[in-house]
Order: structure tokens, then C-alpha cells, then sequence
């Protein structure tokens, strides 16, 4: 290793440039390295020493020495034409390919020792040659390069620059650098990433996931064990909560998150708050951007980005992120009186009355009902309320509602349907699990929403009255995770529907003695041309007892009308 | 009373000599800028307490030396969540350059300085700025007028040369 090259490594490692991986190849270095020690302790003591009384006074002095060395003024050579240092995605997508394979070529890597030799001069030679070498050459790593641990398959291409072939396993420690067209991993749980040239990747141990260092990938996570695949790049981690997702990062913008289907949570960390790095989770056509100074961006990084994934019949599938300018309503606020837009929160709505209440009725007191529907007096939108009788029947229908035919319920509800923050306390048992939590996510937390609804208990939206507040935007979707957070198994049903009109769009029964119907729902209905909007939480036949439905961040989608 | 004065004159006298050295080496394993700050201000307290234990035998920047990394070892074992980037045997052998290389530090600063003195106004300006100012990169850049980026690859290359040419001026290899 030159000296200059050496030295290049050490100022990048003194600066906090270097990636943990890189970092652990250049201990071992400075480990076993003399030379490489020596070095990072001059610079070291040189870096501590611009701080100290007497250099610095020379550094503000007009003294200067006229006989400068040619070599100074090659400081700045290239220095002030950005792009000519700046890493280019592209280029370093190209890197990464270029210098493993020249690591693993100079010293053949089947011995343990010749692999960590290999890593260190990748190391060395990433950082030496930066963005300057252009090399397309297939990527030739082999096997025994990496570890033994399979994590994921290569499992399709398209036009993919590499000489890899579907079947392929992928390793713990492996990079996988993509220079032009597309390839599909499946990682051992069943996760499958379509990744977009130029794009370069790095296995980790986790069997459920990998590091996107650079480029643009298609998240789809339908198998059962496939939930909790992880994509972290550089700025942002993005974990699958059962969905189909985009992420896309680069070196010179950061990183931007695109949901398409289902939820993800993302993790990041909030430089300008200087907080503790904390989880937001994301719906369908929900995006969130981090750029490379830490800045959250609403997802608008990139601009509108077209995603695309390989079709088993090897044509392309695109997805376009969300339009700009889409906006989203509370549903949590509209119930609780709001426009959308307000984040009311610690409100009851009373199903029977259709009145709000601050506090929960006596826990003995039920609210009955003869399937009388209500509407709220003191909402910003027309809203209604009912709880199903046990025929079905309802009552007191204004005439131009559209309203899908009920099923049966009990007649009566517990409490009231709750919006925003935790479930009031009180004192019977029963009140005590009532949680938020789906899917391992408290939506009671700041930052989420949280709509109880327990059963039984209907609540009707105008979104007529919803389109005409906002002319110049289009009602597309109602999106929203639900969940029953019962922790008994003793009443085996709950149900969960949503009306659009007449017609019942969706519906879930939740059986607690089948576990894995617990499992949450992911709510990403299109609305169209739908007046009335009916959210329907009934106890599947079985009395109430425990139908704790909760609706996390259930939301209204509003897309600018651009004709 | 008269001997404890003149062991804290001792002391402090020996500290500001060693006080670059043990810097750097705290700096140049723990990143976080406060972390690393109560480290050095913990190895001074430790050596204040028991300079008599020091054994003027031995090169005073060692034995501190030695002391910083009992602590930093300490601090490490604290943050299993996140452990530093150096592992053991790369803390300890950059004990013993830095150690190595403290034996001259008068010359390194006077080095140092003459080597300042070369550069373009620019470009110790770049340097005052980011370490005695503390000003950001991002800052540095909107100064200059280049891009954040540029202004990493520009300190890098001060620094390689400051360092090619004390090295030089000390007598030392240079290619």
C-alpha cells in the first residue's frame, strides 16, 4: 500500500468517513500495520495540534513563506470543480465491483487470512481510486470470497450486467454491485427485492434483509415469514410491516421511502432535533426522505420516482411514488369533530347518542340500542353513528344516505368510540388490555392515531362534504392498519367492515382462537366516486366481550387534480 | 504543602507537553466529541491524583497515554450498543505510536508551523476555520463557495501535505 494511499485512509477514517464495514477491515490494519499506526498518529496529533495556542496564532498570521513548493498548489487542483471529486452514484455503484474483484484477483482469497487481506486492499483501493475508475466489467467474485452463511437467492434478472445466474446463493459479507439492468433477491425468509441498475447492495448476517449503499429497489413481502425484511442504507432503515414498498438512495441527496401497499416502518435519525432516533411507520402512498444532512423530507426527495419490479414473465411492473401535493385527512380527527387536519386527540364519540364526551360512561351501564342511527350535531363534516341491533335493522336513516345493509350485533357497546391517545383508565378489568398496539406498533404513541372501536359501533363520513373542502383535490383512498388487541381468547370473534355506499367493501373477522387471524388488516381502498364512507365494527355473533378494534393512523387520501 | 506544590508544578508543566498527544489519542478512537472530552478530563484527574505513582524513568506521555486507554477501554465496555470502530489490538498498538511519536513534539510543532506558513492563504484559512472556529463543513462551504463535499476532499488534501512536509522537515520518509 502507497503511503499517500495509506495516509488518504487514515484523514478519511479521522474525518468519520468511513462506513462501519470499512471500519473494521482498517482496525485490523492499524492492528497489524506498524506503518499504518504510525500514520494515523501523526496525523492525529497534527489534527490536535492546529488546536493548540501556538499554531494557531500562525494560522491567523499574514506571515506567510513565498517559497512554496510546487506541491501546494496541487491542493486545490480539482478541488473547486465538484463534480470532478464528487462520487457519483454511477460511479460508485461501478466501484464497488471494480475494486473486489481487482482485491480478490491480486491475492487469491481461499484462505481466511488472503480474504482479510483482500477486504483491507478493497479498502485501500476504494478509497484510493474513488470515483475515478470507470469499470464495467462482470463482477467475478465466487462463493468461498464471503462466508459460509446463505442469506438470500438470486432468484431473476433482466438485462442484469453480471455473469451471476438465477440460483445463485448469496452470502453474509457479500456486495452485490448492479451496473445496468435488473435483479431479484429473495432473501431465506421469502422477502423479494427487485433491484434497479445502478445499484449496489451488501448481505449482512440477517437472513431477512440486507444494506443498500447506493441505488433503487422494489420491496415485496407477501410470504408469511417474509414480514420484518430490513433495507438500511446510509441514512435510513426501512423495515416491511407486510407490504410492497420502494426505497431509493444515493450519496448526493439521501434517502427517500415510497409505500405502495401495506406499511413499513422507517428509523431514522432527527439531526436538527438532535432527538434519539425514533420509528415512524408508513401507509400505501405515504413516503418519507431523509437527506444526506439528516433533514426529514415528507418524500419528495427524489422527485417522482417510477419504481419498477420484474414480472415472473420478465416484463416490468412500475409504480410511481405518490403524486406531489397529495395530502392526507385524520380520520381520527374528522370522528372526533375536526376537519382532518386538527390531530384532536382524547375524544369520545358516544355510538348511541352520537354526542361527544370527555369521559367514559359507567363501565356497567351499556350502551343499548335499538338500532336507532344518530348524527353528530358537532362535527365539521356530517357524520353519523349506530350500534347494530340484533336484526340487522336500522332506524332513523335519513333518506339521500347510502348505507350498506348492517350485520347482525348485539345491540349494545361498552364505552365510547375513542379517539386519538390511550383508552381512558378505569377500573374494569376488561378496560385494562384495551391497548393500540398492532404488529408490535403502540398507534397511541405521538406520532401515530389510534381509532378504538370497540364493538358494537358504526360510524358514517359524508365524503361529499369532505370533496367540496377541498375542490382542487381528488378523494382517492382510505387507508389504515386494523387490528383487534384483545389479550383473552374467551369471545372468539370480532368484525371489522368497511362500507362504501351500499356495498361493503372490505370485511375481516378476527377469531382469537385462530391466532394467526389476528393478524392485522391493511386497509388501501380506493373511494372513487363513494358519497358515504362507513367504518363497521360489529362482535361477529359472540356478544361483546373483548372486541377491542383499534384503527391505527387511519387516514383520508387526497390527490392534487392535475387535468 | 511544598512538596505537593512542586509535584503539581511537575505535573503541570509535564501535561501541557503531553497534552496534544493524549488528545489525539482520545480523539482518534472515541468520536463523540463530549465523550471523548470527559475521557481526557478524567485521565488528568487520574493523573493528578497519583502523579506519585509516576516513575520519572519513563517518558511522561506514556504513562498518560496508558491511563487513556485504561479509560477508554472503561468507556467501551459502557457502550455495548455501539461499540468503537478501533478493536482492542488497533487501541494498542496506536498506544505505542503515538507515544513514539510524541518524543519530538517541539520539533513536530515547529514543523508544523513553518509547513503552515507554505500554504495559500485560502488554505490555512480553511484550516483555521474548521479547528480553531469549529465552523461546519456546510458552513466552511457556503464560505469558500464550493460544495460540502469539496470542502472534505480540500481539508484532506492540507492535511496529507501539512503532513508530508513535517514529516519531511523532520528528517523522516516522505514517499
Amino acid at each position: 500500500v502507497k503511503r499517500d494511499d495509506l495516509k488518504e485512509l487514515c484523514l478519511r477514517y479521522l474525518d468519520g468517513d468511513l462506513v462501519d464495514h470499512d471500519a473494521s477491515a482498517f482496525s485490523r490494519l492499524v492492528a497489524e500495520s506498524p506503518e499504518a499506526a504510525r500514520m494515523l498518529a501523526r496525523l492525529a496529533i497534527q489534527d490536535t495540534c492546529f488546536e493548540s495556542s501556538a499554531t494557531l496564532a500562525f494560522l491567523d498570521s499574514d506571515e506567510t513563506h513565498h517559497n512554496t513548493l510546487p506541491w501546494f498548489e496541487t491542493i486545490a487542483a480539482g478541488v473547486n470543480e465538484p463534480e470532478t471529486q464528487h462520487i457519483s452514484l454511477r460511479q460508485f455503484a461501478n466501484l464497488g465491483g471494480f475494486l473486489l474483484r481487482k482485491a480478490l484477483t491480486s491475492k487469491p482469497a481461499y484462505t481466511v487470512r488472503a480474504t482479510a487481506a483482500a477486504v483491507l486492499l478493497a479498502v485501500m483501493l476504494f478509497l484510493v481510486f474513488g470515483g475515478n475508475e470507470e469499470d464495467t466489467a462482470p463482477n467475478t467474485l465466487t462463493d468461498q470470497d464471503f462466508g459460509t452463511k446463505i442469506v438470500a437467492t438470486l432468484t431473476a434478472e433482466r438485462d442484469a450486467a453480471w455473469d451471476r445466474q438465477p440460483g445463485q446463493d448469496l452470502f453474509a459479507g457479500q456486495r452485490l454491485t448492479l451496473t445496468a439492468g435488473f435483479a431479484e433477491i429473495t432473501t431465506n425468509r421469502g422477502a423479494v427485492a427487485i433491484l434497479e441498475a445502478p445499484c449496489l447492495i451488501e448481505f449482512t448476517e440477517s437472513d431477512n434483509g440486507f444494506r443498500l449503499h447506493a441505488g433503487t429497489l422494489v420491496g415485496i413481502c407477501e410470504r408469511p415469514n417474509s414480514k420484518g425484511f430490513v433495507v438500511a442504507t446510509p441514512y435510513m432503515e426501512v423495515t416491511d410491516l407486510g407490504t410492497r414498498f420502494g426505497v431509493i438512495t444515493d450519496d448526493t441527496v439521501g434517502t427517500s421511502a415510497h409505500v405502495f401497499e401495506g406499511a413499513v416502518m422507517v428509523l431514522h435519525a432527527d439531526h436538527e432535533t438532535a432527538s434519539q432516533p425514533r420509528p415512524d411507520v408508513l401507509l400505501a402512498g405515504e413516503s418519507k426522505g431523509i437527506d444526506i444532512n439528516g433533514r426529514i423530507n415528507d418524500g419528495s426527495l427524489h422527485g417522482q420516482v417510477r419504481f419498477a419490479a420484474v414480472r415472473p414473465d420478465g416484463s416490468l411492473d412500475t409504480t410511481d411514488s405518490t403524486p406531489m401535493g397529495t395530502k392526507y385527512l385524520d380520520l381520527v380527527d374528522i370522528i372526533a369533530g375536526g376537519d382532518g387536519t386538527g390531530k384532536r386527540t382524547g375524544v369520545g364519540l358516544n355510538a348511541v347518542s352520537g354526542e361527544y364526551q370527555s369521559e367514559l360512561p359507567d363501565q356497567e351501564a351499556l350502551q343499548a340500542s335499538e338500532g336507532r342511527y344518530q348524527e353528530v350535531a358537532e362535527s365539521t363534516y356530517p357524520l353519523g353513528v349506530v350500534v347494530p341491533s340484533p336484526d340487522g335493522e336500522v332506524d332513523g336513516l335519513p333518506e339521500q344516505l347510502a348505507f350498506p345493509a348492517m350485520p347482525a350485533g348485539s345491540g349494545h357497546s361498552y364505552g365510547l368510540i375513542w379517539c386519538g391517545g390511550r383508552y381512558p383508565e378505569v377500573k374494569h378489568e376488561s378496560y385494562k388490555s384495551m391497548t393500540a398496539v398492532i404488529d408490535g406498533v403502540d398507534y397511541s404513541e405521538k406520532g401515530n392515531r389510534a381509532l378504538y372501536l370497540h364493538s358494537n359501533a358504526v360510524v358514517t363520513i359524508d365524503l361529499d362534504a369532505i370533496r367540496k373542502a377541498h375542490p382542487k383535490m381528488r378523494l382517492t383512498q382510505i387507508q389504515a392498519v386494523v387490528g383487534d388487541t384483545r389479550n383473552s381468547r374467551n369471545a372468539r370473534y370480532s368484525r371489522f367492515a368497511i362500507g362504501m355506499d351500499k356495498e361493503i367493501a372490505l370485511e375481516h373477522v378476527f377469531d382469537a382462537r385462530k391466532k394467526q387471524t389476528l393478524k392485522p388488516v391493511n386497509v388501501n381502498t380506493a373511494l372513487d366516486s363513494t358519497k358515504t364512507l362507513t367504518l363497521i365494527s360489529t362482535d361477529g355473533g359472540d356478544d361483546i366481550n373483548q372486541d377491542w378494534i383499534v384503527l391505527g393512523n387511519p387516514r383520508l387520501v387526497l390527490e392534487p387534480i392535475t387535468d | 504543602v511544598r512538596q505537593n506544590r512542586e509535584n503539581i508544578s511537575d505535573m503541570t508543566l509535564r501535561w501541557g507537553k503531553a497534552q496534544p498527544s493524549v488528545t489525539a489519542y482520545v480523539r482518534s478512537i472515541v468520536s463523540n466529541h463530549h465523550d471523548a472530552e470527559d475521557i481526557i478530563q478524567t485521565t488528568v484527574a487520574h493523573l493528578i491524583d497519583h502523579f506519585d505513582e509516576y516513575d520519572p524513568a519513563r517518558p511522561f506521555v506514556a504513562w498518560a497515554i496508558g491511563i487513556a486507554r485504561i479509560r477508554i477501554l472503561h468507556y467501551r465496555d459502557q457502550r455495548l450498543r455501539k461499540p468503537l470502530l478501533l478493536g482492542d489490538d488497533a487501541i494498542d498498538a496506536l498506544s505505542s505510536a503515538i507515544a513514539d511519536e510524541s518524543t519530538a513534539m517541539d520539533e513536530r510543532l515547529e514543523a508544523l508551523e513553518h509547513c503552515i506558513g507554505r500554504l495559500s492563504e485560502k488554505h490555512r484559512r480553511v484550516i483555521s476555520m474548521r479547528y480553531r472556529e469549529k465552523v461546519s463543513r456546510k458552513e466552511i462551504a457556503d464560505s469558500l463557495g464550493i460544495r460540502e463535499n469539496s470542502v472534505s476532499v480540500l481539508l484532506r488534501r492540507v492535511r496529507n501535505v501539512l503532513e508530508t512536509c513535517v514529516t519531511e522537515r523532520l528528517g523522516g520518509e516522505s514517499t
